[in-house]
């Protein structure tokens, strides 16, 4: 009987192991951000109350406009990744093992590095004193180097060149297992290689495709350092603005508010992009 | 009495399944420094049925990946119907093809499946898909049209791997391993049923396989490889019956291998440390050299006596009834002998009897070693 009860006890505290870290992890810190998000505001910090201020300031045309901008960045950078990762992984599928191991590292080499170094690397190298226009001008392409360090497709680029190594991570055990009897069925059946590309690989990988998409777009919501230092502020994503204000401006009430609609909205963008994968 | 290729089909079925004739006339394919065919030559007659049979590594798929344009021979060139087709990239050729995988597409329902080729060629959806339901008739699957692929059973696969291969009434059919996959009672069952489905429609069809059984209950024409090379070509019993070499001996069914013999004179060879009477021996065999004899199982007759042309004498080491035939190992000094019988004949035989075995000298095969 004894030996019975342990292992029962054993099993139940193994089994309730992922319900603890959901309940550690996610759901306290999540439940603390959404009371103090009704928090009242004073001078110096914040009390206890229950008010709907702060969610009526979310309304502001400025955070609308920051959650737009967050979502349309999000939504081209995990695009442009998913684009470019997508031939290069399944192609690179095609390569020896040894070729693919070392671009695997390469890639994941990228990844190491974070979002800081990125976003200063990229700015350093679209910059006018050390940036490519230089080499455009050495080439002849251009009269004299320019900065290209602040705008739109500096935080587009930064963003998208970040995400590409994720992309290709989480696409390349799906393009090394597809079976590459499907093509060479779809070619015996009368279709080109570059159309069963269209045919055939891409329907069969779309839902891989979409959970990359769904993953990179995720990630990229929640960039910081890139559109600060490499945009300007219209391209100043939400995350930038909630740093603001719970770091420079202590309002950890209003931070707490604009996290929860943030998370109501991408949730919502997730559900959308889910729908897509299962339809068929 | 059979009819006419085609004939009783459904004209969309029937018209159109051109009789074809195959020819690889030198083919060879290096893989770098790997040679995995070399200097193939085949002629197949229009509407045959042949098989490709060989252990794995032997070549057999890459002769049919050449003959399907999946992959281009470093030699040699191939012709159908007098066409020079070598080069011809594999989505030109009018083939169809069964995969090892089968290869049915998961983002497609089956009918879909088979009217994939037919919806590329623009035709008409309606059209296609009533075609697809024919199809899958003749494959005997027609209530499972809507269903997706992952819901089907590995019977059901095949047969709309099958139905989609023929969709578009392909010149030349061509199956890779496609039964492979299947349990021993579905296979045998699909192997009759694949041999009929090919007469009804008349096709010229090449299926790689490396189970013999199924070679000799589908095939007219029967090509057994090894290494690269083709070792034999002919008649599934005529290959059965009369073995090319000791490879084919000894891979073509169930056989008694007998080496270090050597050869006496025209008609008898040293065996055993006696001699024995042979029939069938080559003319270009001197006497004095080393070959491999090898006898069927069921050509191995046990004898009451031990002594007498053409008996050696062996310790049975093993029996086992299998109902539907009784097979005995013998132990002729170190060699092992594989004799088979039917029940009925009953001799009552025990492990550590000494019996005898008369090897008839018809029956006995001649190999060089």
């Amino acid at each position: 009987m004894k030996p019975d009860r342990k292992d029962a006890g054993l099993r139940a505290a193994l089994l309730s192991y992922p319900t603890a870290l959901l309940v550690f992890a996610f759901v306290i810190p999540m439940g603390i951000m959404f009371v103090s998000s009704f928090y009242h505001r004073t001078e110096t910090y914040y009390e206890r109350g229950f008010e709907l201020t702060h969610y009526l300031r979310t309304f502001d045309w400025l955070y609308i406009k920051a959650m737009w901008t967050t979502v349309k960045l999000s939504t081209i950078a995990a695009t442009i990744a998913v684009l470019l990762a997508f031939p290069f992984t399944y192609f690179m599928s095609g390569y020896s093992r040894r070729v693919q191991t070392v671009i695997l590292v390469v890639v994941l080499g990228v990844l190491s590095l974070s979002e800081v170094i990125v976003a200063f690397s990229w700015s350093n190298a679209l910059s006018r004193p050390a940036g490519i226009s230089n080499f455009f001008v050495w080439l002849g392409f251009m009269e004299r180097p320019a900065s290209w360090a602040r705008g739109l497709p500096a935080v587009l680029i930064a963003l998208s060149y970040f995400n590409l190594s994720i992309a290709i991570l989480m696409l390349y055990p799906h393009c090394t297992r597809l079976d590459p009897s499907y093509v060479e069925a779809a070619r015996t059946m009368g279709t080109s290689p570059a159309r069963s590309m269209f045919k055939v690989v891409i329907p069969i990988l779309r839902k891989p495709l979409i959970a990359t998409w769904i993953v990179l777009f995720v990630f990229t919501m929640g960039a910081v350092v890139t559109p600060q230092w490499l945009g300007r502020p219209d391209q100043w994503m939400l995350a930038v603005h909630i740093s603001k204000q719970a770091v420079e401006l202590g309002n950890i009430p209003f931070a707490s508010a604009l996290s929860i609609v943030f998370l109501l909205v991408t949730i919502a963008m997730v559900l959308v992009a889910n729908r897509f994968a299962d339809k068929s | 009495m059979e009819a006419p290729p085609g004939r009783g089909l459904s004209p969309i079925l029937s018209t159109g399944v051109a009789l074809t004739e195959l020819i690889l006339s030198n083919i060879g394919k290096k893989f770098g420094s790997f040679t995995a065919v070399r200097e193939a030559n085949l002629r197949l007659d229009d509407g045959s049925f042949v098989c490709f049979l060989g252990p794995s590594g032997c070549g057999k798929t890459t002769l049919l990946r050449l003959i399907a344009g999946l992959e281009i021979p470093t030699a040699g060139e191939i012709l159908v119907d007098g066409a020079d087709i070598t080069r011809l990239p594999a989505h030109r050729r009018e083939i169809g093809m069964v995969f090892q995988s089968l290869a049915l597409f998961p983002h497609l329902n089956v009918e879909e499946n088979v009217a994939y080729g037919m919806r590329l060629r623009k035709m008409r959806k309606d059209q296609a898909l009533r075609k697809a339901r024919e199809l899958l008739e003749l494959v005997k699957l027609p209530h499972i049209a809507k269903r997706e692929i992952t819901e089907l059973s590995g019977g059901q696969r095949q047969r709309v791997a099958i139905a989609r291969a023929l969709a578009l009434q392909p010149k030349l059919f061509l199956l890779d391993e496609p039964l492979s996959a299947l349990d021993a009672n579905l296979r045998e069952e699909m192997q009759v049923e694949l041999k009929q489905l090919q007469r009804r429609l008349g096709v010229t069809t090449v299926m790689v396989t490396h189970d013999q059984s199924e070679a000799m209950t589908a095939a007219d024409v029967i090509v057994v490889m090894s290494a690269g090379r083709i070792e034999q070509i002919g008649h599934p019993l005529d290959v059965y019956q009369h073995p090319a070499n000791r490879f084919v001996a000894g891979f073509v069914g169930a056989n008694n291998l007998i080496d270090g013999v050597r050869i006496k004179d025209a008609t008898s060879v040293e065996c055993f440390g006696e001699s024995l009477r042979v029939e069938h021996m080559q003319t270009d065999v001197q006497a004095g050299s080393d070959v491999t004899l090898s006898i069927r199982p069921e050509d191995v007759e046990l004898t009451e006596t031990t002594d007498g042309e053409n008996i050696v004498r062996g310790q049975v080491s093993f029996v086992r009834d299998l109902g539907f035939e009784v097979e005995a190992y013998v132990m002729v000094g170190d060699v092992r002998l594989t004799a088979k019988w039917m029940p009925k004949a009953d001799p009552t035989i025990r492990e550590g009897d000494t019996v005898g075995l008369f090897l008839d000298p018809s029956d006995i095969r001649v190999h060089l070693s």
